[in-house]
């Protein structure tokens, strides 16, 4: 499987090495080779100069993604772990990609109200109590035809172990943002069956609104 | 046809994406109802899957091979600008004038034009 695995990433993304060598010693973050090579695809198709993520964790995902940047492009991570931080820091020194990569400590709330957009993707994958107010901070920063993916929609534990969201508060907090979201008549979104759920959320174009 | 993700994630996925049209959901039925392999519809979450692909590389014309009854071709067009275009290919002329008679009651039908005949032949003519 792993070798099948492997071929497949080679053939559909390319750069695998690196990515491999995460999805091994990712174990608490659990990235799969999956949402990998679903983040790099979605990098090259909005055709991204500059991409935001929140939540580096340990900059395998920012990473994966800076390999598919132009050599001007940019990556901008949140951290709010300086030691995870400082850990997706010295990764980036070492990767051959890392020079697009740019780590910011701090809490991501507060890091996002200084930066400036436009960015083609955005990627919220953070404490998930905070989602409804990464996601309005996001659109601002969101360019126009930008993609934002939001991590972490909690398909298995919600629906497979027939867990309750009034056991947990931020699987609530994803619901109510998912229902928001679905109801918005300007965005298309789309709950990418992805790892544990990935929502991924367009703008429509004006003159499209006519609908149903 | 077995899905490979379990069908209450997939409704889970289906329940918050976009909902399908009115449209669309009537061609859904329709299909069920009439026709001897429905589950060739791709149905509400992949439509959803297209529909955020065409808006994340502001697509303005999209070719499909192999209509059907036309759900995914109107998804399609319902994402499209205005003066979109969807260029749908069928062989079997029955689906495709199904297809039409629902198109023709959406706004985004004009985006529509299906080519009908085997596929190989009209991309050939693109």
């Amino acid at each position: 499987m792993r070798v099948h695995r492997k071929g497949l990433l080679r053939v559909t993304v390319g750069h695998a090495t690196s990515v491999l060598a995460w999805s091994r010693n990712c174990v608490r973050h659990e990235y799969t080779m999956k949402e990998v090579i679903f983040l790099k695809r979605m990098v090259q198709q909005v055709n991204a100069r500059r991409v935001l993520e929140l939540g580096t964790f340990d900059g395998a995902s920012a990473l994966a993604m800076a390999e598919c940047l132009p050599d001007d492009g940019e990556l901008i991570t949140c951290e709010i772990n300086s030691g995870l931080a400082g850990l997706a820091r010295k990764r980036a020194s070492r990767h051959a990609h890392g020079h697009k990569v740019d780590v910011r400590t701090g809490p991501a709330l507060e890091t996002l109200r200084h930066l400036a957009g436009p960015f083609e993707l955005i990627f919220i994958d953070a404490d998930t109590q905070n989602y409804v107010h990464y996601f309005h901070l996001a659109m601002e920063l969101l360019g126009p035809s930008g993609v934002l993916l939001i991590d972490n929609m909690r398909a298995s534990e919600l629906v497979m172990s027939g867990g309750g969201p009034e056991t947990n508060d931020s699987a609530v907090a994803i619901l109510e943002l998912a229902r928001e979201l679905a109801s918005d008549s300007q965005l298309d979104v789309q709950l990418a069956p992805v790892r544990d759920g990935v929502m991924v959320i367009t703008r429509r174009r004006r003159g499209d609104l006519l609908e149903p | 046809m077995k899905p490979i993700v379990p069908k209450a994630i997939e409704s889970y996925a289906a329940a918050h994406s976009v909902p399908e049209s009115t449209v669309c959901r009537l061609i859904r039925e329709e299909t069920f109802r009439t026709q001897e392999a429905p589950q060739m519809l791709v149905g509400p979450l992949e439509a959803a899957f297209l529909k955020t692909l065409i808006q994340s590389i502001r697509a303005k014309r999209v070719l499909e091979i192999g209509t059907f009854t036309g759900y995914s071709a109107l998804s399609m067009a319902e994402a499209l600008p205005d003066d979109g275009q969807v260029i749908t290919c069928e062989v079997d002329p029955g689906t495709a004038s199904l297809a039409q008679t629902f198109w023709d009651r959406s706004p985004h039908g004009k985006k529509i034009e299906v080519r009908i005949g085997p596929a190989l032949d009209t991309l050939t003519t693109l």
